[in-house]
């Protein structure tokens, strides 16, 4: 079967910004259309404002586009509701964001069962077991009773990313997830990304401005001004 | 890895429930310093709306005891209600055709039993009655030296005053058995005597409807409770009473009577009014505007105290609209992974809910405490209180416990609404663009 993971077709991202009675219309994305097969790992790049952070959130629905469709397994997702695309949230997708945003009174464990729980996937059992194997998997098996603060960014940051494997995503989407690590931090979580992708065959799409990183992953696609100017295997 | 596991729908909803619940206690753990305060807000509520209830309960309980105790279950009095029938004309025995007069109910020019033994002898014959007495009723002037006051001036059989009430405990002076013995006695309520400045054997006169003075001997001086009754009764020997006021030997005002059990006295008083024809009046009728005043004083104070909880319920909005805009990217992050919009919602609605329970419980607890303290203090009400006890009744009924900690859910549960709906409609692209 050769249908890709995710394709956008002629997508189109408006933003409206209402000040003063008057509205202005913005337009993000013009046009894009794009495809992410199965097992890549990408880089979207780009200068600030160029799109790169809506792009993300657009495949990972969060957001719907002003126009055109995205399909996630050949499923049209942009006419789905709510309820049915936070479904699909929980059980293909897996986020980590540069601000690691773990949830402040939760230790690293229950940070990682988190998604397994939140829509019952898992019994609790079998969900802190998996939570354990993951905090292990990024190394930090010494630090499963850690609350956040208790933790460096660095570790945060993998925490983040167990959490983001924790329901077996099909896709990992980041955004800038070593913009606020140092280079031997930056390097870590690159390696984590590649060993998933790579032993688990998880799709990884990353918006990143680390140009380390950008380079050593096996597909870059440059934004301008919403419009992709280079796309690269 | 763990092969990834689907599992039934109900211990997946279990699943997130305890989701749910794990959040809203972090949640409220993180803010322990607003979470006690708000709590706080919803004991105090809950107390005093469980003490005004009992409060209220034992002022119409403690009414009612009074007026059981000292008043006759049913009275009697010589006021006809059915009016007799004249014939005037019948067409003939088969007919069905016939005139009546009804002459117009009008109360009797005296109101009087007459001839009361007669009555008496009726209720004796019926079991649920097991006592009854016969009492002259009238107003008259007493006056002790230079002073003089109205009064309401009862004649009563001793002996028989016995069977319908507890007259007898409540004199305090002198006794009710030396009334019996004592042809020209008087017992005079406290206050009575007070004014008058009369004491144990002090020799009064009195005036009555007829106009003619009396000589009478303070025999007793008693003390109901009720302030009305104690400022202005008195009791003398029924004989001394038909004399003061012309009426016949073989007649009186009225009969109290004491049926065998609370329960019977509707049935009894509805079937007396029919055998005898007299006007009768259970106590609780002949006190009801007592009563429905208190109650109605009552349901006025709960609707007050039911504000407190109102203030309670911007407690609770007020710390859950702290919590959504500080928990904001939790939230965003949850939306993010997944989480329902039902879930996010349900977190908020929980911890406002676990508010009001907490709060309902610890006011529960409170306001028993309070309310048992309160009834075991000694007070003493003035001479002039409405109802004078040496201790303040109380009354708890399970319903108030049920009434307030449903209140205190539902007014928990209608704060956190707004915050929990803020919550799940918070759109989380937003939130992580920051």
């Amino acid at each position: 079967m050769n249908m890709p993971l995710l394709q956008l077709v002629n997508i189109r991202k408006e933003l409206s910004i209402h000040s003063d009675g008057q509205t202005i219309s913005t337009v993000i994305l013009p046009d894009v259309s794009m495809e992410v097969r199965r097992g890549e790992f990408a880089a979207i790049t780009g200068p600030s404002g160029s799109g790169k952070t809506t792009l993300l959130y657009l495949m990972g629905m969060l957001d719907k586009p002003t126009s055109g469709s995205i399909f996630l397994e050949g499923d049209d997702v942009t006419v789905k509701n709510e309820e049915e695309l936070a479904g699909l949230r929980n059980s293909k997708l897996g986020f980590v964001y540069q601000f690691h945003f773990l949830l402040p009174e939760f230790s690293s464990l229950e940070n990682v069962m988190m998604p397994m729980l939140a829509r019952g996937r898992y019994p609790l059992a079998t969900a802190r077991a998996r939570a354990q194997e993951l905090l292990h998997l990024v190394d930090l098996s010494d630090r499963l009773n850690n609350k956040p603060n208790q933790l460096s960014g660095g570790q945060q940051q993998r925490v983040a990313i167990a959490r983001a494997l924790a329901n077996d995503p099909i896709l990992i989407l980041a955004d800038e997830p070593t913009g606020n690590l140092d280079t031997k931090n930056s390097e870590l979580v690159y390696r984590m990304f590649q060993r998933v992708n790579v032993e688990s065959g998880q799709t990884i799409v990353v918006v990143t401005h680390d140009e380390a990183f950008a380079g050593k992953t096996n597909r870059n696609i440059h934004l301008v001004d919403g419009e992709i100017v280079r796309d690269s295997r | 890895m763990p092969p990834l596991e689907h599992i039934a729908w109900h211990a997946a909803l279990r699943e997130q429930w305890r989701f749910v619940f794990s959040i809203a206690l972090r949640h409220l753990g993180g803010k322990k310093r607003q979470t006690v305060l708000v709590v706080s807000g919803v004991t105090i509520g809950s107390m005093v709306m469980i003490l005004t209830l009992a409060l209220g309960e034992g002022i119409v309980q403690d009414i009612k005891d009074k007026i059981i105790e000292t008043s006759p279950y049913i009275v009697i009095t010589g006021e006809k209600m059915h009016p007799k029938e004249t014939q005037l004309y019948t067409a003939g025995s088969d007919s069905s055709v016939s005139y009546s007069m009804v002459s117009r109910i009008r109360p009797s020019e005296r109101k009087q039993i007459k001839p009361y033994t007669e009555t008496l002898a009726l209720l004796a014959s019926i079991p649920a009655i097991d006592g009854a007495a016969p009492f002259v009723f009238t107003r008259g002037v007493l006056r002790y030296h230079t002073v003089t006051r109205q009064g309401v001036i009862k004649g009563i059989v001793p002996a028989l005053e016995r069977t319908i009430g507890n007259l007898e405990s409540k004199v305090v002076t002198g006794s009710l058995n030396e009334l019996s013995f004592t042809k020209n006695g008087v017992l005079l309520g406290s206050g009575l005597a007070r004014k008058l400045r009369a004491g144990y054997h002090s020799l009064i006169s009195v005036t009555g409807e007829s106009g003619r003075m009396f000589r009478v001997r303070v025999v007793g001086i008693f003390s109901s409770g009720f302030g009305a009754v104690d400022d202005n009764n008195a009791y003398i020997n029924l004989v001394l009473a038909q004399l003061m006021n012309n009426v016949s030997a073989d007649a009186v005002s009225g009969i109290g009577i004491h049926t065998t059990s609370l329960d019977v006295v509707n049935e009894t008083s509805a079937h007396l009014r029919t055998a005898t024809g007299y006007r009768t009046e259970t106590w609780e009728e002949a006190n009801e505007n007592v009563i429905t005043l208190f109650k109605r004083n009552n349901s006025i104070t709960l609707f007050l105290v039911l504000f407190v909880f109102v203030v309670s319920g911007f407690g609770i909005a007020n710390v859950l609209i702290t919590i959504v805009l500080h928990k904001q990217h939790d939230i965003a992050i949850m939306k993010s992974m997944g989480v329902s919009r039902a879930s996010i919602e349900w977190i908020f609605l929980v911890e406002g809910i676990i508010l009001g329970v907490t709060g309902a419980v610890l006011g529960g607890i409170a306001g028993h405490l309070l309310t048992a303290l309160i009834s075991s203090l000694p007070v003493s009400y003035g001479e002039s209180a409405v109802v004078r006890n040496d201790h303040i009744v109380t009354v708890e009924r399970a319903s108030f416990y049920v009434l307030t900690a449903v209140f205190s859910i539902v007014i928990s549960a209608v704060s956190s609404l707004g915050p929990a709906r803020r919550a799940a409609r918070l759109n989380p692209v937003e939130i992580l663009r920051g």
